[in-house]
């Protein structure tokens, strides 16, 4: 069936684009537009009828304040990677993820909000996100509600958004003290999507043993997974190769997604090794955390 | 949908659908043929452009909103010493063979020499890593971008 829609508008307010998303039936937003043409050829689209370009909204701006960071939903991946609040070490995990993200023709168009409601659980940023546990602000005909990234997925393709919403920001909390977060992604060649990645977040007490530590893996199940078990293991204890090792088995049942370029005991081993460097390298960062806030806007 | 486009210097006024990406309006309604069409989705980057400066997959773009954007194709060859040194660069060093890929690396290394006047191996990798070629294997490619941005350097040096 062909992808044949009979609109597409650009609306000029967050009011005019949930108005729009309320009265059409079949629409469809557009934020980078990088997934358009491969959900089309997968033959995903053919009931859309319009297409709603959020471009002209506004929401391209990075706010950093001494409690948060807020991401509005159509900063792309290149604008948020230059900005200086990500080079904090608690949210360096999003640099991991971006300074050196292939290729570049995807970086310069995708955006924050896309990646993380097009609810693909291969994708980077959900991973990430998850990790630091941002907070998404949906907009809808009621106005706002915000819900955690953890609580926003609920199946491949499937959110917590409502057919008339949208999200217009992601916020993390900044957090004070001996904090770090690191990232890495599992691809087969530059340009694929991931076969596996893991966020991790940590945060240590004065003795260096584990205050918190949240570990996020992509691309194992249908939605972006928490290795709840294996933070369990290291919460508490000092953190290194050995408790890592400890814990890693933890981890085993959380994947259950398997495809044609990597069988389940495949992504198991690369998950444990990635799992593994991720942790150590979040780790090392809280230990040399000496946290810096200033206010800044782009 | 009206358009009025900026590609290369020029100006086009163009009709496109809502479902048209920017390498399909490029093509099929403006001619211009120099951006290749492979994947189609994103893989492959022999459609790549610069929009407002920045390389990006033509396939992946909707066109309606190209609208205000300023578009360069390889077909700016005519008009820009900077791609002639690097197109001259690949055909000096062997780093064409069948040479569709070309035009999407060109201007992939364009964007890269723009903000990078001495690009690394490594840096070079990382810029045209949205790019694949099945003949050179690479290696002449990066020694001509990086022999191009060598002149091309000289090249702004003696302009200032």
């Amino acid at each position: 069936v062909l992808f044949q829609p009979k609109q597409y508008l650009f609306p000029e307010t967050i009011e005019d684009a949930i108005k729009l998303l309320s009265e059409s039936e079949d629409c469809l937003i557009v934020s980078g537009g990088v997934t358009l043409h491969e959900l089309e050829k997968r033959d995903l689209l053919s009931n859309i009828r319009t297409l709603i370009d959020l471009s002209r909204l506004g929401l391209n701006h990075i706010r950093s304040t001494n409690d948060s960071l807020e991401i509005e939903s159509s900063v792309t991946f290149s604008s948020l990677v230059k900005h200086e609040s990500v080079r904090q070490k608690q949210m360096y995990a999003i640099v991991d993820c971006l300074e050196k993200f292939t290729p570049v023709q995807i970086r310069n168009l995708a955006t924050i909000g896309g990646a993380i409601c097009s609810a693909v659980p291969f994708l980077d940023i959900p991973t990430v996100f998850s990790s630091l546990a941002a907070k998404l602000v949906l907009i809808g005909p009621n106005g706002e509600r915000i819900i955690s990234i953890r609580n926003f997925y609920h199946d491949f393709f499937q959110t917590d958004l409502n057919k008339n919403e949208l999200m217009i920001k992601a916020v993390v909390e900044k957090r004070l003290g001996r904090t770090g977060s690191a990232f890495q992604s599992f691809k087969r060649t530059a340009v694929d999507i991931p076969i596996i990645n893991v966020s991790a977040f940590v945060s240590l007490k004065s003795d260096n043993s584990c205050e918190e530590v949240s570990v996020y893996i992509g691309g194992v199940d249908k939605v972006v997974r928490e290795g709840k078990n294996f933070e369990d293991k290291l919460a508490g204890s000092v953190i290194d190769d050995k408790s890592i090792e400890n814990g890693l088995d933890e981890l085993n049942d959380l994947v259950s997604l398997e495809s044609f370029h990597a069988g389940l005991a495949y992504k198991r081993r690369i998950m444990k090794l990635i799992t593994k460097e991720v942790v150590l390298r979040a780790t090392e960062r809280a230990r040399s955390n000496n946290v810096i806030q200033e206010d800044s806007q782009i | 949908l009206k358009l009025t486009l900026h590609v290369s210097g020029n100006e086009y006024i163009v009709e496109v659908q809502p479902a048209d990406s920017l390498n399909k309006v490029l093509r099929v309604y403006l001619g211009l043929t120099g951006t290749k069409q492979a994947c189609d989705y994103g893989g492959c980057g022999s459609c790549t452009v610069l929009l407002d400066g920045d390389p990006v997959y033509s396939c992946m773009v909707p066109a309606p909103r190209c609208g205000s954007k300023k578009i360069v194709t390889i077909e700016c060859f005519e008009n820009d010493s900077e791609v002639r040194t690097i197109q001259d660069s690949f055909v000096k060093n062997g780093a064409i063979q069948c040479g569709f890929c070309t035009p999407g690396i060109i201007l992939a290394a364009k964007a890269l020499i723009g903000k990078n006047s001495r690009p690394s191996l490594d840096e070079i990798r990382y810029g045209i890593a949205g790019n694949i070629c099945r003949c050179t294997g690479y290696v002449k490619i990066l020694n001509a971008i990086q022999e191009a941005a060598e002149k091309i350097t000289l090249m702004r040096e003696q302009r200032f």
